[in-house]
């Protein structure tokens, strides 16, 4: 270190280690800026951008408000840790249904710890079984803090995911 | 010398005179932030272990994966990352700057608010209120004070360094000062109200890697830089390759979150300029980690009674690995595979309970000491050490291996129908990558231990230890006011 660190009674302390260079702060406060700007613009901004969709599934085809409540109970109960609702155009997704686009309305989630959920409405029509699995049925995990009209909107949204 | 502790007694003139002649500026500021964070350390890492475990046996824990994860991740995160870091800032600065902290009264005070606020997150997101979003899952209403709160460091480290006395800047001061202003802008843009899903979905995965790579890797390197060079009583080893470490990490840091997503609603020239920015991540953790071993130096040879140093050692090999794995995952050929399953899970584990945890234990065991005036036990913290990087090895690699086991069971499933029924994702929980990922819970527990150990070590200075020399910061006489 310069002259600041150096200690004033040199024998009683080794010579100093940490040795810092001439650097300007601003730059160095721009430059991490920068680089923080560039990456949110490059990868939040612009690919968020929404692209025309196929209208096979996408946020023109609206949910209903009960499904809309189910959608907000999906998000609370954490059901994105383990369900993706994102169909890739890749060999692993093959049949599970249409590719999801970039403006869909269904949650992407963040892992795949259970089945993919985009299109769950059309393998599974019964309202009684998913409630069933919802309540544990197959060992899935119990959904228990939430009353019968969550049950109700949280399986339309189900339903209507396809 | 004792390995660790060597109790320094370092002269950082500079510091501020009160009137009455103390001299001392926020110095218990720093113990307050690293006492505080071991115990969400402990906390935030049996939760993780819990988290695991609801995957592989959905209904043994009362509360499901789905509030779980995102409880551990605001436990370790906020509670654990955010506050022993910024307590390794709180602690460093004076040093580097020879100057008393700035606004040391509002880092004070936000230990107690950044307390308050991880507590209430989990018990929010506990009784299901969270939002869902990754990673911390925090409701509206509470993102309001975490941003506030994660601002703090920002104030006191722009404040602090424009007042510095030492015009030379250390590198350490570098990753800080990324740290600081990363850390509440990215999470004020996940936070904003009204994203579509895309956007929120990339914003929430663009925080969470930026946070665990920027804050976490980066300022548990940075704290790295400060403490090897005392610990080996060498000069840090280039300059030159900690430039290239630092510009790379930032470059490289949030791209591993458009790995998950490759091959889905992206845009295709995203998929390519993500695979290429994430190479920098890489880059940046090699060079960290070498220039970390040059600096050790002769010392290379005395390693195991060295606690410090090889802690520090270790974690920067643990970071330089992860970051290659997760390099290579964000190619589309291996991120059709692994994408959204275990494997990233290895991956985060392997980046925060192999890198995280041993580059802090290192931090923590050096100046603790300096600073409580107590030692640590050298051959208790070399055991923990060991334990930590063997235990950490095993989850994080069962882990990945579930991962790889499972993308190419959707590939077979995918070829045969058999998954058309349900929807694919069965094998992440059922044969061979459910073997695997209850090995990886098993060794998670031996994990727990060490991470509880480390844990256990900061506290240890405070009653038992055989006293040592405290470092004091005296007043300086070429102080400007
Ligand atoms: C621990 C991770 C986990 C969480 C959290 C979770 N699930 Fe599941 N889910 C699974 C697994 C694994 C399966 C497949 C095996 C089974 O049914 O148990 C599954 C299956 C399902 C199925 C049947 C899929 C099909 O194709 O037939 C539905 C529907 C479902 N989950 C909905 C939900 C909802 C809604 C939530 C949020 C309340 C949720 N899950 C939370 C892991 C999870």
């Amino acid at each position: 270190m310069s002259e600041a660190q150096v200690p004033s009674t040199s024998e009683d302390f080794p010579p100093p280690i940490l040795v810092g260079g001439r650097e300007n702060l601003g730059g160095l406060v721009a430059g991490v800026l920068g680089l923080l700007l560039l990456s949110v613009v490059l990868g939040v901004v612009m690919p968020g951008i929404p692209e025309p969709g196929n209208g096979v599934r996408s946020s023109a085809i609206g949910f209903s408000a009960a499904a809309q409540e189910g959608r907000q109970i999906y998000l609370e109960q954490g059901c994105g840790s383990c369900h993706t609702q994102m169909i890739r155009n890749v060999v692993p997704d093959f049949g599970l249904g249409p590719v999801t686009l970039a403006d869909t309305n269904q949650v992407i989630g963040y892992r795949r710890y259970g089945p993919d959920l985009a299109a769950i409405g059309d393998r599974t029509t019964d309202q009684a079984v998913l409630l069933g699995i919802l309540r544990g049925a197959d060992g899935h995990p119990t959904v228990s803090a939430i009353n019968d009209d969550e049950f109700a909107n949280l399986t339309a949204y189900l339903m209507e995911s396809k | 010398m004792e390995a660790i502790s060597t109790g320094d007694r370092e002269s950082t003139p500079g510091l501020a005179e009160t009137a009455d002649g103390r001299a001392i500026g926020y110095e218990g500021v720093a113990v307050g932030y690293l006492f505080g964070s071991a115990a969400f350390l402990a906390i935030g890492s049996l939760v993780w272990l819990a988290a695991l475990t609801s995957v592989r046996f959905p209904n043994l824990l009362p509360f499901s994966h789905g509030h779980l994860r995102p409880i551990a991740l605001t436990l370790l995160g906020l509670g654990w990352i955010v506050l022993g870091l910024s307590g390794g800032i709180y602690h460093v600065l004076p040093r580097l700057t020879g100057t008393p902290l700035v606004a040391g009264r509002l880092a004070q005070l936000a230990l107690p608010g950044t307390v308050a606020v991880t507590v209430v997150g989990t018990v929010v997101v506990a009784l299901g209120w969270g939002d869902g979003r990754e990673p911390f899952a925090l409701p509206q209403w509470l993102d309001v004070p975490a941003v506030a709160l994660l601002a703090v460091p920002a104030l006191v480290t722009l404040g602090t360094l424009r007042k510095r006395h030492e015009r030379s800047l250390y590198p350490t001061i570098w990753f800080v000062v990324a740290a600081v202003v990363w850390l509440p802008a990215l999470y004020l843009v996940a936070s904003l109200p009204g994203l579509n899903r895309l956007i929120s979905t990339l914003a929430d995965l663009a925080f969470s890697y930026g946070f665990f790579h920027v804050w976490g890797l980066g300022l548990a390197t940075g704290l790295a830089y400060y403490v090897v060079p005392k610990a080996a009583e060498q000069p840090l080893a280039s300059r030159q390759l900690a430039k290239v470490g630092f510009w790379s990490l930032a470059f490289g840091a949030i791209w591993s979150g458009a790995a998950q997503m490759v091959a889905g609603p992206l845009p295709e020239w995203l998929q390519s300029v993500a695979a290429v920015l994430g190479l920098a991540l890489p880059v940046a953790a090699v060079a960290n980690a070498t220039n970390i071993a040059l600096t050790i130096g002769p010392r290379w040879r005395r390693i195991t009674a060295e606690p410090v140093l090889a802690a520090a050692a270790a974690g920067a090999a643990f970071a330089a690995l992860a970051t290659i794995f997760g390099a290579i995952a964000g190619f589309r050929s291996a991120a059709v595979i692994v994408s959204l399953t275990a494997f990233w899970d290895g991956l985060f584990y392997m980046t925060t309970f192999g890198g995280i945890v041993l580059l802090f234990a290192a931090f923590a065991w050096h100046v603790l000491p300096n600073m409580v005036g107590r030692k640590v036990d050298a051959g208790r913290a070399m055991t923990l050490v060991r334990r930590n990087i063997f235990f950490a090895s095993m989850t994080s690699l069962f882990l990945l291996v579930a991962g790889i086991a499972t993308g190419y069971g959707w590939v077979g499933g995918a070829f045969t129908g058999s998954y058309t029924a349900v929807g694919e994702g069965w094998t992440q929980t059922s044969g061979l990558s459910g073997v695997l990922f209850g090995l990886a819970i098993l060794f998670g527990v031996g994990a727990l231990i060490a991470q509880m150990g480390v844990a256990l070590s900061i506290y240890r200075v405070l009653t038992s230890g055989r006293a040592t020399v405290q470092e004091v910061l005296v007043p300086g006489s070429n102080d400007r006011e």
